[in-house]
């Protein structure tokens, strides 16, 4: 029986070893903080002339989707800032992020895991194994989640998606602070929970292919360049620092800043057999 | 004596038959000694060769069922002294087997035992008053291939013993159809078939006795044909043809055509239950007069059948309960014709296990036969009339159907899980707001009104036979469909993804001409022309609404940008198809014919695709097919093998989107393939073998059709007869066993992918002693456990913390091993029995 089933399998695949079109693959997901040579605090002036000295910086990011749609970029060429806000606002938000859940698009791979992230360490750490199909992906898609079933939130305070600790000067003013970012309906009243909760349309270029490894790098500098940390002066001290609110400028432009499309986050692409390809897990 | 010759028409048209057999020289018929004055009816099939002579003589059965075995001597001696004329196909001799029915009464001379008190026999009388009847008609190589080589004439015979437990499976004699369910018990079988994914009945016209099946305007599938109704025991024959090829070939005859002829052989009074594996419970009764009850309802296309059935299914999921009624009434006209009125009734509820994430059972997350959504399921019911009525006058032969099908369909499937909800703005995801989840909630309601007719002409042209058909078609369905979605749980309805009413009408007509020019040489062909009328009202036009501060759940809108409007729309269409088919058949040596056929077949449109005032965009289909059959008759044996190379081509195809969960239209696609079949019957077995490969490819990017096999394998054998020297109390032990055999190659998948290829065997035996019959049937003999169906798409079952958005294998798991029991008393063997007793 099974050598006649061998016999009639290989009948099958001759003239048959033809496709159904595109294939699916695995790849390594791997981040880490801005690239550079050690890790350690990061100093930067923000373009609002603060100087800021960051000690500890932390986000927890995942799931991750990537997604065939170009970047907004490419959209603004075609479209007015008018119809880009109005084609990201329009109600179409799926629960779970259907095929169309990006406001266009499809979703090609996907990586199903989450990290809490030292964005002060260059050093790129596993997050999981992902799974997709052959296409190229044109922008990336990261979920910034309060909590989880990994039970991983604890690492992170007060329920947060992102916490800074540092310290911030300027003509003389020394402010040491502290800032997190908690998602609810509250922040931005209007958006949809899910859509507060999702970076989307992130530009990444990534040929996917089995076996490779995808690379994300999280710059926290964004997340502060609009922080105005005067605010936090009135503010009363706890533990040495200064904690911003959802409402003054730090913790706006942290709010702002960690759900930036641009200039945050950046994924990179590295073929199986790359020299930044890590050993296996 | 008294002979009545009956040519059997097949359904949907009047039969293009071969000259039977007739008898030519009569021979003299003996009352047997142990006859006891009473009247006996002997069934017999004999094999008439070229010559005339009856080559093979077997005895079928008698009625009553313990008639004394004198009879059967008796019908033997007569039979084998006849001399026949044997059939003719065009003028030339051909062996053919028919059925004989002998009914055997005593001399004048001795009253009849009917009476309680009848008196001892007396020495026989040299001959005895007898009446025969013809019940079939030839069944070797004249019948064959007429359209095609893979035009196939199926007596299910003996191997109906070869396990199959609906009417739909019986289609697996035919070379490379494979089936699978999707939906649970009642829901209607996918069909694969040389390259096509014909779904239920979207590329594939079914019909019974001439009523059609498919159904216009199904929300689940257009052409969506369940034959669950059936009652497996009431099928005497099936006629596929593969391929669009015969003028009388209609809508949907993509892939092909299946036609079913309803009719019980086995003559009586028969309660028969069958239970086992999985809390599966089956009773039938099936009534078929017999001759000595009644000769006008003892023919074959008389009987009357209910079966109750009832299960709790393999896995999670998958009850079901269902009802089924059929009565068949075939009324001879003595040499006029015959009428054929046809009732059917049928229910069934039934519960659906739907997909299984091949992630998800590796990682321990869900059974092999688990279920994610338990309300997944359906409810079916159908009921149908038809009359016909068949004439000959003189060189004529006319036929006239009317028919009724009332219709019902509600099936709940969840193909993606909670993966096209639209979210409130305050759910979290995967938080405690209860998600509505994708249940689909597809609803059918049709009713079916139309008649068929043809009238043929036969004439002879230098002694070969020619013929002319002229037939139409004339069909008009009403009917609703909708597909709702429903809130996981509580089955709330909370979205319209479609809801319409519509009116569709079709009237064919065609002309099929046969010309025999030479002996050797058959051409035949016609046009088939073919007139669609669409009325469609979308009772939910704006399904969303893009107007600003509209709500998100919005339905049936009657608010668009430039203010109110009516949510409903109507659309109305026509369209008009000719469809030429023609066949050339040459006969090189006796009994190998070699056969080229082309064919025009077309699908008409989804009503969802029909824009007001189109030209209805059919789905045109050009079908070619070449090859050869061979049938010998070696001694006893009878040998039918046949070749073919088939192409077709859909410029228009459909897929199944599992999103969406309904078909929606897909680029062009050819399909080219091999098939091999043979079938050897004999006097104690009944062998079938088939072997189908076909490649389906898109012309677009010549990528593979997904989802369709490659290489099918069917085998079935069946051995039957009386053991000899094997009695118990007096009575003859009869033993019948079969088994079936299905190899299926891997089949390809989205993204490059196969699925597994599986090897199923079925096993049937059967042990008749006097009235009473015992049976064992043990499906999946080797209790492999195999993917009945393979799917890569989307879906997300919740399964796991986070969104799963990118394809995924997914499958639905086929049936383990299942062990059957099951018992048939013969009431009229039983009666006579206790008669004789008395």
């Amino acid at each position: 029986m099974m050598r006649a089933s061998s016999l009639l399998a290989v009948l099958a695949l001759v003239g048959g070893c033809e496709v159904t079109g595109l294939s699916r693959l695995s790849f390594l997901l791997r981040a880490g903080g801005l690239d550079r040579p050690a890790a350690g605090p990061l100093s930067w002036v923000t373009r609002a002339g603060w100087d800021v000295r960051l000690e500890e910086a932390r986000v927890a990011v995942g799931p991750f989707y990537f997604n065939v749609a170009p970047p907004l970029q490419g959209l603004a060429r075609s479209a007015g800032p008018a119809q880009v806000l109005a084609r990201l606002l329009l109600p179409a938000a799926h629960a779970d992020a259907g095929q169309e859940h990006t406001a266009g698009g499809r979703i090609v791979a996907q990586v199903t895991h989450r990290i809490v992230l030292d964005v002060l360490s260059p050093t790129l750490v596993t997050v999981g194994r992902g799974d997709g199909i052959s296409e190229l992906v044109r922008t990336a898609e990261l979920w910034l989640l309060p909590d989880d079933r990994a039970g991983i939130s604890g690492v992170l305070p007060r329920r947060s998606v992102a916490y800074v600790l540092g310290e911030a000067s300027r003509a003389g003013e020394v402010v040491a602070f502290a800032a997190y970012v908690v998602l609810q309906e509250s922040a931005v009243p209007g958006q949809p929970l899910e859509r507060l909760r999702t970076v989307r349309r992130i530009p990444a270029e990534l040929p996917l292919s089995d076996g490779g490894t995808v690379e994300l790098r999280v710059d926290p500098r964004p997340w502060l360049d609009q922080a105005d940390f005067s605010d936090l002066l009135g503010y009363p001290v706890e533990d040495g620092r200064r904690v911003a609110r959802p409402e003054d400028s730090v913790g706006r432009a942290l709010s702002h800043g960690v759900r930036l499309a641009q200039g945050v986050y950046e994924f990179r692409w590295r073929p199986p057999g790359d020299a930044g390809e890590p050993p296996p897990n | 004596m008294f002979a009545t010759l009956l040519v059997l028409l097949g359904a949907g048209q009047v039969a293009a038959a071969p000259t039977p057999p007739r008898v030519a020289q009569p021979a003299p018929l003996r009352y047997p000694e142990d006859g006891a004055g009473l009247v006996v009816v002997v069934r017999l099939e004999v094999l008439v060769d070229e010559q005339g002579k009856p080559a093979e003589v077997q005895v079928l059965g008698t009625d009553p069922a313990d008639a004394p075995p004198g009879f059967a001597a008796a019908a033997l001696e007569h039979v084998r002294a006849l001399r026949f004329v044997p059939a003719q196909d065009g003028g030339v001799p051909v062996a053919a087997r028919v059925g004989l029915t002998l009914r055997i009464a005593p001399p004048a001379s001795l009253p009849a035992a009917a009476s309680p008190r009848a008196p001892s026999p007396v020495s026989p009388p040299p001959s005895a008053p007898a009446e025969e009847r013809f019940s079939a008609v030839v069944r070797g190589a004249a019948r064959q291939g007429e359209r095609a080589v893979s035009d196939l004439r199926i007596e299910i015979g003996q191997l109906r013993v070869v396990p199959r437990r609906s009417a739909g499976e019986l289609l697996t004699l035919a070379p490379g159809i494979l089936l699978t369910n999707e939906g649970g018990e009642g829901h209607a079988q996918r069909v694969f078939l040389r390259g096509f994914d014909a779904r239920e009945g979207q590329d594939m016209e079914f019909s019974v006795g001439g009523v059609p099946i498919n159904e216009v305007a199904n929300a689940h599938g257009q052409g969506y044909a369940d034959t669950h109704f059936l009652i497996p025991e009431t099928i005497a024959s099936l006629r596929v043809i593969e391929g669009p090829f015969d003028p009388r070939q209609g809508d949907f005859a993509v892939a092909g055509s299946a036609e079913y002829r309803l009719g019980v052989d086995e003559r009586g009074l028969r309660l028969s239950y069958r239970g086992g594996s999985f809390n599966s419970h089956r009773v039938l009764l099936l009534w078929a007069p017999g001759c000595t009850v009644s000769r006008v309802l003892c023919r074959p296309g008389t009987f009357g059948a209910v079966e109750l059935g009832q299960s709790d299914g393999f896995g999670q999921n998958r009850f079901s309960q269902r009802a089924a009624a059929t009565a068949q009434l075939d009324l001879g006209l003595g040499d006029w014709g015959s009428l054929l009125v046809l009732a059917t009734h049928y229910a069934s509820r039934f519960k659906s296990p739907g997909v299984v994430r091949q992630d998800d059972y590796e990682a321990g997350r869900i059974d092999f036969f688990g279920s994610y959504d338990l309300q997944q399921g359906g409810d079916a019911t159908r009921t149908t009339l038809s009359a016909r009525l068949e004439a000959r006058l003189g060189s004529f032969e006319l036929m006239q159907q009317a028919f009724l099908t009332l219709r019902n369909l509600r099936l709940r499937e969840n193909f993606t899980g909670f993966l096209l909800d639209v979210q409130r703005p305050n759910q979290a995801p995967r938080g405690a707001d209860p998600q509505r989840g994708d249940l689909l909630d597809a609803t059918t309601q049709e009713l079916t009104v139309g008649g068929r007719g043809a009238a043929r002409l036969r004439g002879t042209l230098r002694g070969l036979t020619q013929q002319l058909e002229v037939g139409y078609l004339a069909r008009h369905d009403r009917n609703q469909a909708a597909q709702l979605r429903l809130r996981s749980g509580t089955v709330v309805p909370y979205r319209t993804d479609f809801h319409y009413a519509a009116g569709q009408t079709n009237i064919a007509a065609y002309v099929d001409l046969e010309l025999r020019p030479l002996r050797w040489l058959t051409l035949r062909g016609g046009v088939r022309g073919d007139f669609f009328h669409f009325d469609i009202e979308n009772r939910c036009d704006q399904i969303d609404s893009n107007v600003p501060r509209a709500p998100l759940d919005v339905e049936c809108y009657s608010l668009d940008r430039y203010g109110y409007r009516n949510p409903t729309a109507r659309r109305t269409a026509t369209g008009v198809l000719l469809q030429p088919r023609i066949t050339l058949q040459v006969e090189p040596l006796r009994g190998l014919v070699l056969t080229g056929s082309y064919g025009h077949g077309a699908r008409s449109a989804d009503l969802l695709f029909i824009g007001d005032g189109d030209d209805t965009p059919f789905s045109s289909i050009r079908a070619a097919e070449g090859g050869g059959l061979l049938y010998r008759v070696l001694g006893p044996l009878e040998l039918t093998v046949r070749g073919a190379f088939f192409y077709t081509h859909v410029d228009r195809d459909l897929l199944f989107n599992q999103t969406l969960g309904r078909n929606t239209l897909a680029p062009g696609t050819t399909r080219l393939g091999l098939l091999g079949a043979g079938r050897l019957l004999g006097p104690w077995l009944d062998l079938s073998l088939s072997v189908t490969w076909a490649r389906a490819t898109f012309d677009d990017t010549g990528l593979l059709v997904p989802y369709v096999p490659e290489v099918v394998v069917r085998a079935d054998g069946a051995g039957f007869g009386p053991l000899p020297r094997l009695r118990l109390l007096g009575e003859p032990l009869g033993l019948t066993g079969g088994v079936g055999l299905t190899y299926v190659a891997p089949r390809p998948l989205p993204l490059s992918e196969r699925g597994d290829p599986y090897v199923l065997l079925d096993t049937q035996l059967r042990a008749r002693w006097h009235f009473v019959e015992l049976g064992v049937m043990i499906e999946n003999l080797l209790d492999r456990r195999y993917r009945l169906n393979e799917f890569n798409y989307v879906s997300d079952f919740r399964s796991r913390p986070y969104p799963t958005l990118v394809p995924e294998r997914h499958f639905i798991a086929g049936p383990p091993l299942t062990v059957l029991a099951s018992i048939a008393l013969h009431a009229d063997a039983l009666l006579g029995e206790l008669r004789r007793k008395r």
